[in-house]
């Protein structure tokens, strides 16, 4: 199985998030919205990933892990998005050996990511700028 | 109102990109994948698309290339994975107007969007005028009824062609700036800019910063340096418009300007290399001026290579009524209303004598388009007694028979005499048998058409039965075949 890199970071970007927030000024209550779609969206890819590798079925594989991957980077949830090019990339070359793995340790990010998200729900980011800084994940 | 799909499989790259592209000139449409957005661009076509490049059904470079084959040209954004270089390419080489990479920067999104409405508003705008252009200037644009004019025409298309420069001369109103933009239009220099300046319109001194340029600091108020029309025409065509009115010393700068075929700006040291074919033109006579001592011969000789002479309109009166008509549908185009002469109308435009030209007719359908209660024109709404009455001199021509037949008996003699003198003085002496002889012959050719049918023949000719009998009258009917029975009994 191909390697992680470890997790030492958050599951989501708060720097990321908060410049997400400064430009979109005059419309604060969008991140809620976003964050709101995503968990909503998150059972549904999850399912259909699950049943891609179930069948091998590697387009839909790619293309399930190419749209989670598209909605989670919106919040700088790096982990969930290098989980998720993995299984895509596997989905477009193969071997799918190792997807259910893979697939083990996405569900599990994602739930990290959702929750996290639902944190900063209606609320201004918390994290100081020092653990933005460690966290590794501002661009 | 410009519309937007935006094609993306994810909600919430859906709504962040609604909600950044959101405002009150746009309309913006979601579609999950490739088949709902050709869909909704069958419904209604869009200004921009933005895609996915991997999505469900039709990647976005399918996409692409389903809305090139219906839209050729219509700006599509790709939006591709962050650090995917190759794909980034591979979406510009299949035409996509531009790229964003996920996660998208709203700011950057906005930017590259805005940036493609306004190249698609530029495009559409420059679509437009060139539609109208060709639509102004296509070979058949310019009416050339007369023989004349049709020689003009053909003319003019040879000259095109060339590189030379070309000197137009008429009077005023005859159309030399037309000719001159025909010449430009109808060349390989149409992409480039046609530049007309007016010499006569500047002082000495700015007419040399009009067409030279200046640099900053020439002059006070030069506060930035300028191009001149030299310049701004490069690779084009520049018409020198009055050139007859220009001073002997601007004429040697101008000649300078011609053989160096560079110019030096107000104020400037650099001499700039200039690609550009003249075009001059002048309502007065080069050669006179010349013979005056009031223009150089040696920028005469430069600028006359290939000479146009314009007649004026009275000289081919076969154009009036087509011009005239012209005119009139271009005019009424624009109240969406359909709009005739009547016969009398038309035969008093081709009475007129028409020293202000072309110019003078477009004048004269405008104010009849504007004054008419109805869709006919008639005689009186010409006005044309009433412009005459207010010219400073009559002109110098022969009033024909015609002329003489609207006048009340009691002037006639005066009228006669006048026309006498008028002969004389002109030496014009062929220009009622020259009238009477292209009458003659548009009335002939008309008949022939209409094979005899006289009614035919005068809804071609654009004038009544009654004014076409009376012209086959005058004119002889034998001329024209078989003897009119109102004829046959008057000699009766």
């Amino acid at each position: 199985m191909r390697e992680v890199a470890p997790e030492n970071r958050g599951p989501v970007s708060f720097a990321r998030i908060d410049r997400l927030r400064d430009s979109m000024r005059g419309k604060e209550s969008l991140i809620d919205e976003l964050i709101d779609l995503f968990a909503a969206d998150l059972p549904k890819r999850l399912s259909a990933i699950a049943k891609a590798i179930e069948h091998d079925d590697l387009s839909a594989l790619a293309l399930q892990a190419h749209a989670l991957r598209g909605g989670a980077a919106n919040f700088g949830a790096d982990r969930l998005d290098e989980l998720c090019s993995m299984l895509e990339e596997i989905g477009r070359h193969g071997p799918h050996a190792e997807a259910s793995a893979i697939f083990s340790q996405l569900r599990a990010e994602s739930v990290r990511v959702r929750d996290a998200l639902a944190a900063l729900r209606s609320q201004p980011s918390q994290a100081p700028p020092a653990v933005q800084k460690s966290s590794g994940n501002s661009r | 109102m410009h519309r937007i799909l935006i094609v993306e499989d994810n909600p919430v790259d859906q709504r962040l990109f609604e909600q950044a592209l959101s405002d009150p000139t746009r309309e913006i449409e979601i579609c999950n994948d490739g088949s709902e957005a050709l869909a909704a661009f069958e419904r209604r076509a869009a200004d921009l698309v933005i895609s996915d490049i991997m999505m469900p059904n039709m990647e976005g470079n399918e996409l692409l290339t389903e809305l090139h084959r219906r839209v050729p040209g219509l700006p599509i954004i790709l939006v591709t994975r962050f650090g995917s270089i190759s794909a980034a390419v591979a979406a510009m080489h299949a035409g996509a107007f531009d790229y964003v990479t996920k996660p998208v920067e709203v700011f950057e999104l906005q930017t590259r969007v805005k940036r493609a409405l306004e190249l698609e508003q530029l495009q559409h705008e420059n679509d437009t005028l060139r539609q109208e252009l060709s639509g102004r200037f296509g070979p058949d644009s310019v009416v050339s009824e007369s023989i004349e004019s049709r020689k003009l025409m053909e003319m003019v298309r040879r000259i095109a062609a060339s590189h030379s420069t070309v000197l137009i001369q008429g009077e005023s109103g005859t159309g030399k700036e037309l000719i001159a933009r025909l010449v430009h239009y109808w060349s390989d220099r149409v992409g480039h800019p046609f530049v007309a300046v007016n010499c006569k319109a500047f002082a000495e001194s700015v007419l040399e910063s009009e067409l030279f340029g200046h640099e900053k600091g020439a002059f006070t108020g030069a506060l930035a340096a300028r191009q001149g029309c030299f310049e701004r025409a490069t690779g084009g065509t520049l018409l020198l418009d009055e050139i007859g009115d220009i001073s002997p010393e601007f004429q040697a700068k101008l000649l300078r300007v011609l053989q160096e075929s560079e110019v030096l700006r107000v104020g400037g040291s650099e001499p700039r290399r200039i690609n550009v074919r003249i075009v001059a033109a002048t309502n007065s006579s080069l050669k006179d001026k010349v013979a005056a001592g009031q223009f150089r011969e040696d920028l005469y000789f430069r600028l006359n290579v290939i000479p146009i002479q314009l007649l004026p309109l009275r000289e081919r009166r076969e154009d009036i009524l087509a011009l005239a008509r012209n005119f009139l549908s271009q005019m009424a185009a624009k109240t969406g209303r359909h709009m005739t002469l009547d016969p009398a109308a038309a035969e008093m435009l081709l009475l007129h004598s028409w020293p202000g030209n072309v110019r003078e007719l477009e004048n004269a359908m405008e104010r009849a388009v504007v004054l008419t209660r109805t869709d006919v024109i008639t005689a009186s709404d010409l006005m044309l007694d009433r412009v005459r009455a207010a010219l400073p001199a009559p002109p110098a021509i022969a009033p024909t028979s015609e002329d003489l037949a609207l006048l009340p008996p009691t002037n006639e003699a005066e009228i006669r005499a006048h026309r006498a003198a008028a002969l004389e003085e002109s030496g014009d002496v062929g220009l009622s048998e020259y009238l009477d002889k292209a009458a003659g012959e548009r009335i002939a050719r008309a008949l022939a058409k209409a094979k005899g049918n006289r009614a035919e023949a005068a809804r071609s000719l654009g004038i009544g039965r009654a004014t076409l009998y009376r012209f086959m009258r005058r004119l002889g009917n034998e001329r024209f075949g078989e003897r009119h029975p109102h004829e046959a009994a008057e000699q009766q």
